[in-house]
């Protein structure tokens, strides 16, 4: 009396199939689960036995083995339940034998027999999409997911909506278990944009600081990492809370990637199939290492992660402990974080754009000097808190100045999201096609020597950055920042030619003048 | 040991102010009878305590020793009964018992004028500072400060660029260079036959209660106190307490009312301090006022605004309007922009950008920070 169901687990952030192997025989009664199960799965075996004995079914007193294979892959996460049950059931002979079939079940169970949501869902749906199994059991929380992993879905309740389906000839099931079923063919392979949530956010509401969201516009083209540095109460937050609002719509492919970091973080959600706006982290300063760069024996995925192809905001960034900030360097160079733990070394997607907001001194109010009264030395104290290596990789830094009443009032007559946006796709087009055949994608990749092929100046020009490079002086590697943003400005211009106006508004973007 | 010894031990005593020396001074007659009394016979003048506390310092201090040491660094030490201590701390009402003095002393004959001011300063605090220290000191006048950050250590700075002396009062001994960021000043005083006073012994870290009587020495030293910028309830307005305390004339720059760090001088002006408009205006009245000397140079005036003279603007005709919304306070581009919106010109934020940083780039801008620029 043996049955096998399909179901699956993650594993970090990869995805993979499991086959539940139950066998009933004869022998001292016990529930002997192998194949590397970790606590919470060890405990599914008291979970299902009281489970199938509150809906009725008797466990008869035999010896059952379940093996879960591949059964060197540490198994995590309580999914594991209800397949467990349905295997049981099914060597038991309660169910017809290949009920399940091409089927992947997954959900927890409660004693009671209800079925709760889990972990993880739409990745290892995706997964089993690409493995050619297209139908699934989840619990009815998790039902979209795998819907929008393009899975032909069964969301259930409990476990004898569960026995009744299966009890169904194939036939009939659809007929009466309507399938939720996500849009035609593989999600994974299309590129068209999703609609978004409705957007309550809008740059329309910022009154003045012009020249911080034309800053924001020009991070948000070249996907350049940005600090905003002003008084309190001008306005800082409220800008980089609107920077998803003009960075281009995810796509579906990137939705997909985006979703299932965080279906396995367990925040997607609920009822929430796919992740339609760009993610925006904004965590408190206190945050720890490792809830930042993702912690854990298998490391959950961190904070970083989790704003994967979105923003991760930094506010009040000299209050963030060094040493969490210094964790940013390599994620910030490589787009990715390398997690190793002695097991394994686990690699988790983190493209994300830095935004970061500090005031300019302890008091705030720099170069106000009507107002600030901290000393050189206190301002730099301040300042230094900021990791230096960090900051370096900040390409663009724009000062806020304090709001005055008038402007207040004047109800932001500024640009609106929409036609940021536009702006942006235009000079992210620009880019795409500039740089099409190559590994890079925005123009806060370039390196040295790219820079030498796309960011060509003419001689006027050239003679501009050199006076520049002289009066001002810049660094080498100011200066190549100063490049990478002058090229974005003129991408934004729709100029393929950079121009001394491009050099010279990105010159007041640089960092250094406060390092 | 020589009375001068003595004298340096007395004034290394512990707890001994120039008050309990005149007091030990007027009863012994000298610092050797004073050092040589048995601690009975201190009794009289001092507490129990405080004899006590001589007692415990006489077997640490070796004050032969230290006196070598120090004369040998090139520390001089003057005593009010010397006869090269300063004649204007002589002057005074409670003159200090003693200076010492690294280089020179200033000379008696020369005017001197004290110029202070804030030491978080502005843009046109330091250019104001600089043209005055600096016309001072070409027309020969010591110029007196305290060698602070901001207006003094800038002043004391433009005095020597124009090949004058200047003097340094310190709030620690004068060995000690503070603050440390202006070590350069510090070395190029002593190079260029200035002097650093301080009536502190050598070593004496600077600490928060000394600054008032270093101010009083600074005023002390100088016929008359120059204030360039200063807040309200500064240390710059103590200086000019004690300076009017001793009968001192005090002249103030002007500033405008909105600016908070020219409000003490605003206010010293309201009450009757000089107005000081121009160096060469400042001069002539400094001669007025009957000093000693006859003072070179100041005939001509000239504008003190000549910085912004236009030189030529060749790209776009509105660089040199684009000055003219500069300010001495660094502004902000937005703010900038605003301003000529309000004035009818047209222009847009990268246009603007561009003018400013070709106005830094010639040097008759400044940028402060990335997005905020003021007059240089």
């Amino acid at each position: 009396m043996f049955s096998r169901i399909l179901s699956g687990t993650v594993y970090g952030i990869e995805s993979h199939l499991v086959h539940v192997e139950v066998d009933l025989s004869s022998g001292l009664p016990c529930f002997v689960m192998v194949g590397s199960p970790k606590g919470e799965v060890k405990e599914s075996a008291e979970r299902v036995r009281i489970a199938l004995k509150n809906i009725g079914i008797v466990i008869p007193p035999m010896h059952i083995s379940v093996n879960l294979s591949p059964a060197d892959l540490q198994k995590e996460g309580t999914g594991f339940d209800l397949p467990i049950a349905v295997g049981v059931l099914t060597a038991m002979g309660r169910l017809p034998a290949d009920c399940a079939r091409d089927h992947l079940v997954l959900g927890e169970l409660g004693l009671n027999g209800e079925i709760k949501g889990i972990r993880g869902v739409l990745p290892v749906a995706v997964c089993s999409v690409r493995r050619g199994v297209k139908r699934c059991l989840v619990p009815g929380e998790n039902a979209r997911e795998a819907a929008a992993a393009g899975m032909k879905t069964v969301g259930v309740r409990d476990l004898n909506q569960v026995i009744e389906y299966l009890r169904l000839p194939v036939s009939e099931r659809e007929e009466r278990f309507p399938h939720l079923q996500g849009e035609e063919g593989e999600p994974h392979l299309q590129k068209a944009p999703l609609p978004e949530n409705a957007e309550r956010l809008d740059f329309a509401e910022i009154a003045g600081q012009e020249s911080v969201k034309r800053a924001a516009l020009i991070a948000a083209a070249g996907f350049h990492h940005m600090l905003i540095i002003g008084p309190p109460g001008s306005g800082k937050t409220m800008i980089a809370r609107r920077l998803p609002t003009i960075l281009p719509p995810l796509s579906r492919e990137e939705s997909l990637e985006v979703s299932s970091l965080y279906s396995i973080a367990g925040r997607l959600r609920q009822g929430e199939s796919l992740m339609k706006d760009r993610p925006f982290l904004s965590p408190h300063h206190t945050i720890s290492p490792q809830a930042l760069a993702g912690g854990g024996k298998i490391p959950k995925p961190g904070v970083i992660s989790l704003a994967h192809r979105g923003v991760l905001f930094l506010d009040e960034m000299p209050q963030f402990k060094r040493q969490t900030l210094d964790l940013l360097r390599q994620p910030l160079e490589d787009k990715e974080i390398q997690l190793a733990r002695c097991n394994a070394s686990f690699t988790y997607p983190a493209d994300i754009m830095l935004v970061g907001a500090m005031n300019p001194c302890p008091c705030g109010y720099y170069p106000d000097l009507n107002r600030c009264r901290c000393t050189p030395f206190e301002r730099h104290r301040y300042l230094s808190n900021l990791s230096g290596p960090v900051l370096e990789r900040i390409d663009l830094c724009i000062e806020a100045p304090r709001v005055e009443f008038s402007q207040l009032r004047s109800k932001g007559t500024g640009e609106n999201s929409a036609g940021m946006r536009k702006k942006v796709m235009n000079a992210r087009r620009r880019q795409e096609e500039r740089y099409q055949g190559t590994s890079l994608r925005f123009n806060s990749d370039l390196g040295g020597r790219e820079l030498e092929r796309y960011c060509k100046l003419g001689q006027e020009e050239n003679r501009m950055l050199e006076k520049m490079f002289c009066t001002m002086n810049l660094s080498a590697r100011t200066c190549h920042r100063l490049l990478k943003v002058a090229r974005t400005i003129a991408d934004l211009e729709e100029s393929e030619q950079i121009r001394c106006s491009h050099l010279a508004e990105a010159v007041c973007y640089r960092t250094g003048i406060w390092e | 040991m020589e009375e001068k010894v003595f004298q340096f031990w007395l004034h290394n005593l512990p707890g001994a102010g120039d008050r309990t020396i005149g007091k030990l001074l007027k009863h012994f007659g000298s610092a050797k009878k004073v050092c040589l009394a048995k601690p009975d016979a201190l009794k009289p003048v001092l507490k129990e305590k405080a004899v006590q506390r001589i007692l415990e310092f006489n077997k640490i201090f070796d004050p032969q020793k230290v006196y070598d040491k120090m004369t040998a660094d090139g520390i001089a030490f003057y005593t009010i009964e010397d006869e090269k201590y300063p004649e204007r701390l002589r002057k005074l009402k409670n003159p200090p018992y003693a200076v010492y003095c690294l280089g020179r002393l200033p000379e008696e004959r020369a005017p001197a004028v004290a110029v202070i001011g804030a030491r978080e300063c502005s843009g046109y605090g330091r250019d104001m500072a600089k043209a005055f220290a600096g016309k001072l000191a070409r027309s020969g006048v010591s110029v007196i400060s305290g060698m602070a950050r901001g207006i003094d250590g800038l002043a004391q700075q433009a005095a020597l660029e124009e090949g004058g002396r200047t003097y340094a009062v310190l709030g620690c001994g004068v060995d000690v260079c503070y603050p440390l960021s202006n070590r350069e000043l510090y070395r190029k005083i002593l190079e260029e036959g200035g002097g650093i006073l301080s009536v502190f012994p050598p070593g004496m870290k600077p600490s928060r209660g000394l600054f008032p009587e270093r101010n009083r020495i600074v005023a002390g030293l100088s016929d008359l106190v120059l204030v360039i910028e200063a807040r309200l309830k500064s240390g710059t307005c103590i200086t000019v307490d004690m300076a009017l305390e001793q009968g001192k004339n005090v002249y103030a720059v002007p500033g405008r009312l909105t600016d908070r760090l020219s409000d003490g001088c605003n206010l010293l002006l309201r009450q009757g301090a000089g107005i000081a408009l121009s160096p060469e205006d400042f001069l002539a009245e400094i001669a007025l006022l009957g000093n000693r000397k006859e003072l070179a140079g100041s005939a001509k005036e000239s504008r003190l605004s000549e910085g912004a003279e236009e030189t030529g603007f060749e790209e776009g005709g509105s660089g040199q309007e684009t000055i003219s919304f500069l300010d001495y306070y660094p502004k902000s581009a937005d703010e900038i922009l605003e301003d000529m919106r309000r004035m009818g010109i047209a222009i847009d934020l990268s246009q603007l950008r561009q003018n400013l940083i070709l106005l830094c780039m010639e040097g008759r801008a400044k940028q402060t920070v990335g997005n905020y620029f003021s007059r240089q």
